[in-house]
């Protein structure tokens, strides 16, 4: 099994969430991100006031499937969060040891 | 005599009992008694089975204590019982004790159960203050009757006479510190029925202390007694009633002792009442609507019963000295009084007045003039809402410092929804999702309390803003459609025009309340769901918006809005978000040019036709354009564009030459890359061809589109095969198989005619300018013109990297003025310092003689 965390921008979110629906992703963790890259925040100074942002906005999806499956998710994300411009984000894939559904202690794929 | 097996079961279950109730058509308090009745008959048994043989047994009996001796006995409800004993029985009162709880327990009920002598009782009252509570509600239900009549004239004796102001006090910090607990006000997205402000705790705080301080027992004895109106009197015993009813069922359908009115169980109950979806309103909306408004009547009745009785405890001091605020209104104790309520009649917009002093310094309405002012509600009629001087009234409790408070209160006396109708329709209106923590008039009030906030979180924009009284106005009149169907913002525009000019706002100050209203989304919704580097985005908010000031009061009311809602839906997160919108908006608001009203219908109009002329595929095609693009082009000249792109698939560039009599006009397409223009100039300088004035774009799925208008340098002119030459040039050059900068250096060296003796005047000037653009640094070159100049300084951004998105090239005279609009490797404005003076000297290199 296969943990795919993808930093994206926030206005890709429904994209990639409708491509990963397409080819039966249904279930993922989203969270609101802040972080920075090669695209930085940034000072600006308007109207006499100072405005600061730090941190760049992202979206993290983390989405756990199958092995055989981690590599179509990865296109469909890519594909989907893609705008060629820069901080359209990154993605990781980690292996993952466990599963275990909380519920019924399920575990392995089934718990997925 | 044991108890039957039918009343056994019967009492197994609270939800069967109340089930067999409801089919019996029993509702509310009437359904509390009679489920009382069936446990006492059931408990009084199981006594006198256990008292077997004593007829009437002296110095023994069973007493109600708390809900159950105030007989509210709902299906999950403690049966709160004490077996009270004189000491000379105490052998005997175990065995008793035993014979009664033990089948209480096996029920399945939640049994509190006390043994106790009186002495006990008193002493257990002494350490704890809900015990005292529970004895004022005790009831004798068998036994020795004169015993629990000893007990309760010595509970009177110890705690109550002479020591009602005790008792009050420490009523009132409970009181408080349960709203602290279970919420401070009433529009809670999951109210607990029992101990959330205004719940049914509330309303027996009030019976317990008139109970106390006045011996008074039921709401009709204070009504009797004249603290409450026969009106109010009604309208809270109905309060009461539909919440008994909600807690019934809750209890019902949680199937356990759960006061709390759940998200889960909420639309469930909502059905079990019969609420139905109407009107674009859910069901269960209807339903929390009831509920709120409920809970409301229960906290402002019990307010005002808590201040009246506040005021008959207070330690008699000095006499009070009124402070007059105007004829008619004065301030004693710190609250505002009417001086003479009957001016009101005379003077009506006495009625608006004292929001508008409470909004200024924060100082508290006087119970009573509440009371007066609901009372009167009726003077406010149809003149009243058109005045304009109660319109100026009304504006002050808005502007000032403490709106949300003088709001609220307005809201609570009725006088809001009387004098603004249409805030009827938004009234208690719950919004059944799981962010909203206000029905939406309190959050209507929040989101000005938040505005006001904001004059000192967000100074900078508040001090711009002209007329704020608008942004107020936006902030409470926002969601005025919610609760009609459809899509509220737009609903509500109208109608808060409307309201808008009833208050003579002024016709412009009317425009822009629409505008706010009908827009209090958008910011909101481009910032979180759209890409802000996209400049066409920007500029078409830019256009929507049209005018700073509006963006200003947009820009805070989004955030009140958010902030508003509830706890999670405003965070940083969203807040840089919105900046960014904000900041890149605001710049561009500044270049009036984009906004000119010309330019957005030539973009439309262009638009159309192309739709004309490519029918429905053109659709995805068009939002790659950018609007420069669109406007330096004949509808026709874009149309053959497109259809040239296609030719892309399966080829590295298109390039398509005209003849246009003195001049040649050529197109370039191709997937764009840094260095692309370079390659070209340079391919069209090797071939003897000059640059008149080029226009370079970048569309959206990164297709570069160069238009040059090009002539023959002097002395040759272009053969239509020269033409194929070029491209096959070109071809080799783009796929790099022909070294342009060696070839020219060769094409050019100064053999005899030495071209570098004509270069008079060698000064070039470069300006690079990170201000004017959000999306793009530009670089503005100025120099003498000569052959391959272009290519000297396309190439030299190809060096360093950096991409030409947008160009202007223009030849006047001898002088060349190129405008690029750039991005560096990774597609960001060039920010660092020292970056931008490398490119600037290696441009003003490339620019100058030498070349």
């Amino acid at each position: 099994m296969k943990k795919i965390e993808a930093i994206i921008k926030p206005f890709k979110l429904d994209d990639v969430k409708e491509a990963l629906n397409e080819i039966g992703v249904a279930g993922m963790t989203i969270s609101e991100v802040k972080g920075y890259g090669r695209q930085k925040g940034h000072k600006e100074i308007y109207r006499g006031a100072e405005y600061v942002v730090d941190f760049l906005p992202k979206v993290k999806l983390e989405i756990v499937v199958e092995e055989a499956k981690a590599e179509e998710v990865v296109d469909k994300i890519r594909e989907a969060a893609y705008t060629g411009k820069i901080g359209d984000g990154k993605i990781f894939v980690l292996p993952v040891e466990e599963v275990v559904r909380v519920r019924t202690g399920e575990r392995g794929r089934e718990a997925i | 005599m044991a108890p039957t097996r039918e009343k056994y079961a019967l009492l197994k279950k609270g939800t069967e009992a109340v089930q067999a109730f409801w089919d019996k058509g029993l509702v509310g308090r009437a359904l509390l008694q009679e489920h009382t009745r069936v446990v006492d008959d059931f408990v009084c048994s199981l006594f006198a089975a256990a008292a077997n043989g004593f007829e009437s047994p002296r110095g023994i009996s069973l007493v109600a204590l708390g809900g159950y001796g105030r007989k509210d006995l709902f299906p999950f409800s403690d049966l709160d019982l004490m077996l009270l004993f004189h000491p000379s029985m105490e052998d005997r009162v175990e065995d008793m004790a035993e014979h009664i709880f033990y089948p209480l327990w096996d029920s399945g009920r939640e049994v509190g159960h006390g043994v106790r002598t009186i002495k006990e009782c008193m002493e257990q009252a002494q350490k704890d203050f809900f015990f005292q509570v529970s004895l004022l509600d005790m009831r004798h239900l068998c036994g020795d009757e004169t015993l629990t009549g000893e007990l309760a004239s010595e509970f009177q004796r110890k705690f109550i006479e002479g020591k009602r102001r005790e008792f009050v006090h420490k009523m009132q910090i409970h009181r408080e510190e349960r709203h602290k607990r279970f919420g401070s006000h009433v529009y809670l997205l999951e109210p607990n029925i029992k101990e959330s402000r205004g719940g049914l705790r509330d309303l027996q705080a009030v019976l317990w202390i008139a109970n106390v301080l006045y011996g008074l027992s039921g709401l009709q004895q204070l009504e009797e007694a004249g603290i409450f109106t026969k009106a109010e009197l009604d309208r809270m015993s109905g309060a009461w009633d539909n919440l008994i009813k909600v807690r019934n069922r809750l209890h019902f359908v949680s199937n356990r002792k759960n006061d709390r009115l759940f998200f889960e169980y909420q639309e469930q109950i909502a059905k079990l009442s019969g609420h139905l979806d109407k009107q674009g309103v859910l069901g269960v909306e209807h339903f929390m609507r009831e509920v709120y408004e409920n809970l409301q009547t229960i906290a402002i009745y019990s307010d005002l019963f808590f201040e009246h009785v506040e005021e008959t405890v207070r330690q008699p001091r000095s006499k009070a000295q009124a402070k007059a605020l105007e004829p008619g209104l004065e301030v004693i104790n710190g609250r505002i009084h009417f001086s003479d309520p009957s001016l009101i009649d005379k003077k009506r917009v006495l009625l608006m007045k004292p929001f508008a002093y409470l909004a200024t310094d924060g100082t508290p309405l006087y119970h009573r003039t509440r009371r007066i002012i609901t009372e009167k509600l009726d003077l406010i009629e149809e003149r009243q809402q058109k005045s304009s001087r109660m319109a100026a009234v009304f504006f002050q409790a808005l502007a000032g410092k403490y709106a949300g408070d003088a709001l609220t209160a307005m809201l609570n006396t009725g006088l809001l929804v009387k004098y603004i109708p249409e805030f009827n329709k938004i009234r208690s209106l719950a919004q059944y999702d799981i962010y909203h923590i206000y029905s939406v008039d309190r959050h209507s009030i929040e989101t000005v309390r938040v505005l006001h906030s904001l004059k000192d979180t967000h100074s900078h924009i508040f001090q711009e803003i002209k007329e704020p009284i608008v942004l107020f106005l936006a902030g409470l009149l926002h969601d005025i459609g919610k609760g009609r169907g459809g899509k509220h913002a737009l609903i509500g525009a109208p109608i808060a025009e409307e309201i808008g000019k009833r208050l003579h706002l002024g016709d412009k100050k009317v425009q822009a309340l629409r505008f706010l209203v009908e827009n209090h989304l958008y910011l909101m919704k481009m910032a979180t769901r759209r890409d802000l580097d996209d400049e066409g985005l920007i500029i078409k908010c830019a256009r929507v918006i049209k005018d700073r000031d509006l963006l200003n009061m947009l820009y805070l009311l989004s955030i009140a809005d958010a902030k508003a809602t509830g706890p999670t839906v405003w965070n940083e997160w969203k807040g840089a978000l919105l900046l960014d919108l904000y900041l890149k908006v605001s710049h561009l608001l500044e270049r009036t040019d984009l906004v000119d009203p010309d330019r957005v219908k030539a973009v439309q109009w262009m638009l159309d036709q192309i739709r004309g002329c490519l029918g429905d595929k053109a659709g995805k095609e068009l939002c790659q354009l950018p609007e420069d693009y669109l406007l330096s082009f004949t509808p026709e000249a874009i149309c053959h564009h497109l259809e040239l792109k296609k030719g892309l698939e399966n080829k590295a560039f298109v390039m398509e030459v005209e003849d246009r009599g003195h001049y040649w006009s050529v197109l370039f397409m191709a997937p764009d890359r840094i260095g692309l223009l370079s390659k070209i100039l340079g391919v069209l300088a090797l071939h003897n061809v000059q640059i008149l004035a080029a226009q370079i774009f970048t569309m959206k799925d990164g297709t570069a589109v160069d238009v040059l208008d090009v002539s023959p340098v002097s002395g040759t002119c272009i053969e239509p095969e020269d033409w194929d030459r070029i491209k096959h040039d070109l071809g080799l050059a783009l796929s790099d198989k022909m070294h342009l900068p060696s070839r020219l250096a060769r094409k050019h060296k100064p053999v005899g005619t030495g071209q570098h003796h004509l270069c008079l005047k060698p000064k070039a000037k470069v300006v690079v300018d990170n201000e004017s653009s959000d999306f793009y640094t530009i670089v503005e070159i100025h120099a003498e013109d000569r052959p391959g100049l272009l290519f000297d300084i396309t190439r030299t951004f190809c060096d360093m990297g950096v991409g030409i998105y947008r160009a202007k090239i223009g030849t006047s005279a001898d002088q060349v003025v190129d405008v690029f609009y750039v991005l560096d490797r990774v597609g960001q404005k060039l920010t660092e310092k020292d970056f931008v003076t490398e490119l600037e000297n290696a441009l003003l290199y490339a620019a100058g003689c030498a070349g």
